[in-house]
């Protein structure tokens, strides 16, 4: 249960409030086991927030709020019997006046557990200190310390330490810290506590496991790690533990990704491993995801699948520099398959989005079956960027209207795609080669591969060939049947790239009737 | 292929020797002499390739410490096999795209050459591949390891490689908890 009173600033509403406040204090009759207490008021008349305040503490409270936001005038606590706070575990401060009396007071909560100061101010001339034995959490927030005398913090229980801003011009001093395992300490810039103070502070949070620092000026010195067995082979282990961490990912890159997951259970030294391998594979074939189904539990499936999608790209640590990312979907089929699935539809696309958004730095990239459409220019600001891209592999993607937008490639080098069903199809909607009359710009694009079954007419050839090298080169393409290597095209001069530099190498390479072209 | 160590004047002449042929000789950890051609070494270990241009390669033996005899063989055996499975012409031609694809499947050759291998004797040539920057045999080797882990539950992995499971019971639950969503049963 608990008292609550608010305020009201107009007089009669004070008023009101006062005999309410007062009615209530006095014909409550759980004497003797309150578990919270709390008084909120922007001070009015200080006589009866200190009534209130006083007989409040008579009940004995667990939990004790006062909060007194937006006075002008330091709100000071009135004399208290520490009898009262025989059950006190948490106390809540904000914008109160703390003398040297509240020093005192505090050592004799037997209890205390947490303790939260918010914009208070210490003054006196007195030494001021929080001495707590029993203590777990402190919080000390925008709180102020007038006094000539430095800060003493000693509460060896002390488990979470919140410090932000505040001025501590006296200095501030933790000691006695040795179960401290969380500490957050924000320093305001503007030099409120010495840098000598920040050492010090620093130096006494030994035992922290975990730590947060802002606006700090000393310099951080982190002798020797201090995590045990995890990570890096050891003597005693198994060859293949015994790789270095390279090696295994190398290994992992060879497996389904649901599997490296959970090479997580093998021991601690592949605890973390699989959040750190620099290629991802998500292949929905591994959640037995295929064509042929079309019964009910596809949708299931699908559902389990992009669990396990999101879950991997979100705690996969290392995404933002990712070296390879495979994404094997057969949302192709479900297009097929409209009528029955056109929700899930729906939800692959926006899925695919997010999964390329986080991708923004792969430097290679292998779509299979993919439908959500690759802008790549700047343009598109649904679309992120991909400024490290160097390989682009396409495989059955794009069936629809969509266009692909190869604008801003700068730093692609190859760039492959592979199709399986007749170009025909496909021509009009892949704009490969320009957008709004300008050439894409892929300076450094040096390998196209494009591997596809039929070649009606050989538009491909001269949809790519035509873009790539001058008109008279694409006189001269003449399919030939022989089976050769494809060749390379080095082309001098080209309209792919306005730098110089530029070198293309078209290599063509038709699967089942295999022609090469030569030039 | 295996060489004995020459001397005096067998070696003076064989230094001779050397100059005009094609080939680099590799000393084992333990001290035996492996000739692998120079083409092959060069085309496959970024490593001896680095070494030959920059001349640093030791006509009686370039030392590689962190290799042990049994694995080295298998660095020859394996450049050797490959110089004999891809006509070289070809293999050249063909080599920005053998470079920049994705990594192929294993070669019928190169399936049977590390299928042949004992667990250690993989391990170290891993270990050996590595050192020396051989891409493509690295790709080899720990696509068959990866082989030999696919498919197989957490707790057969263990088995096949000997992996000391040091987690508590407690500690097993909690990760499998922690990564629900990677486990599934099909």
């Amino acid at each position: 249960m608990r008292s609550l009173m608010t305020h009201a600033a107009l007089d009669e509403k004070w008023a009101r409030f006062e005999d309410f406040a007062t009615n209530l204090l006095l014909f409550h009759d759980n004497t003797s086991s309150l578990d919270e207490f709390l008084v909120f008021a922007h001070v009015y008349n200080q006589r009866h927030v200190d009534r209130w305040i006083r007989r409040g503490i008579e009940y004995c409270p667990a939990v004790l709020r006062i909060l007194m936001p937006g006075t002008d005038l330091a709100f000071k606590l009135p004399p208290m019997a520490s009898s009262s706070f025989h059950r006190l575990k948490r106390l809540c401060l904000q914008n109160l006046d703390l003398d040297g009396q509240f020093t005192h007071l505090l050592s004799t909560f037997p209890v205390m557990e947490y303790l939260e100061l918010t914009l208070c101010e210490f003054t006196g001339d007195c030494s001021q200190g929080i001495t707590l034995s029993t203590l777990k959490k402190l919080v000390l927030d925008c709180c102020d310390n007038k006094t000539s005398r430095p800060m003493v913090i000693m509460a060896p229980s002390l488990s979470c330490l919140n410090l932000s801003f505040g001025c501590y011009l006296a200095g501030i001093a933790l000691s006695k810290m040795d179960s401290l395992a969380e500490a957050m300490i924000d320093v305001l810039e503007n030099q409120t506590m010495s840098q000598k103070t920040q050492r010090g502070l620093l130096g006494s949070l030994f035992n922290v496991t975990s730590l947060e620092l802002s606006g700090f000026e000393t310099k951080m010195m982190n002798p020797e790690p201090t995590t045990g067995h995890v990570g890096g082979p050891t003597d005693a282990m198994d060859p293949l533990s015994a790789l270095p961490d390279g090696l295994l990912h190398v290994i992992m890159s060879f497996l389904p990704a649901p599997q490296v997951v959970q090479t997580s259970l093998l021991s601690r030294r592949w605890r973390c491993l699989w959040r750190s391998t620099p290629c991802i594979e998500i292949n929905d074939e591994n959640f037995g995801i295929s064509a042929q189904i079309r019964d009910g539990t596809l949708s299931e499936r699908w559902a389990r699948f992009e669990d396990f999608a999101t879950n991997l790209l979100l705690f996969h640590d290392n995404t933002s520099s990712l070296g390879e990312f495979r994404l094997h979907s057969l949302n192709y089929n479900f297009r097929h398959a409209q009528i029955d699935i056109t929700e899930y539809e729906a939800l692959s696309q926006k899925d695919q989005r997010e999964l390329l958004g986080s991708l923004f730095n792969v430097t290679s990239l292998k779509l299979i079956g993919f439908e959500e459409e690759v802008m790549l220019n700047k343009n598109y600001d649904k679309f992120p960027i991909f400024s490290n891209m160097r390989t682009l592999c396409l495989n059955t993607c794009f069936r629809n209207e969509c266009e692909i937008s190869y604008m801003d490639l700068c730093v692609c080098q190859k760039f492959f795609s592979f199709s399986d069903s007749e170009w025909e199809t496909e021509r009009e909607t892949i704009a490969l080669h320009r957008e709004h009359g300008r050439p894409f710009q892929c300076p450094k694009l040096k390998l196209v591969e494009v591997i596809y079954h039929y070649d009606h007419d050989h538009q491909l050839m001269e949809f790519v060939l035509g873009e790539v090298i001058k008109p008279e080169g694409v006189t001269k393409m003449q399919p030939e049947t022989s089976k050769k290597p494809a060749g390379d095209l080095t082309s001098p001069v080209d309209r792919l790239s306005a730098l110089p530099d530029a070198l293309l190498h078209a290599i063509l390479s038709f699967v089942p009737a295999p022609q090469a072209v030569r030039t | 292929m295996e060489v004995d160590k020459g001397k005096g004047e067998a070696e003076e002449t064989r230094k001779v020797a050397e100059a005009d042929r094609d080939t680099v000789t590799l000393k084992s950890s333990d001290g035996k002499l492996f000739e692998v051609s120079k083409e092959a070494a060069a085309r496959l270990s970024t490593v001896l390739a680095g070494m030959i241009a920059g001349g640093s390669i030791d006509d009686n033996g370039t030392d590689l410490k962190q290799i042990g005899s049994e694995a080295l063989e298998n660095v020859v055996d394996y450049c050797n096999k490959h110089a004999n499975s891809i006509p070289s012409a070809a293999l050249i031609s063909s080599s920005i795209s053998f470079n920049t694809a994705p990594f192929k499947e294993p070669e019928e050759w190169e399936r049977k050459f590390v299928d042949r291998l004992s667990h250690d004797a993989l391990f170290d040539l891993v270990e050996a591949a590595n050192f020396l920057g051989m891409e493509r045999l690295l790709d080899v080797t720990c696509h068959k390891i990866s082989e030999m882990m696919k498919g197989k539950s957490p707790d057969q992995i263990r088995e096949v490689f000997n992996i000391k499971n040091d987690y508590t019971k407690e500690e097993l639950e909690e990760i499998r908890q922690e990564l629900a969503w990677a486990f599934y049963d099909d």
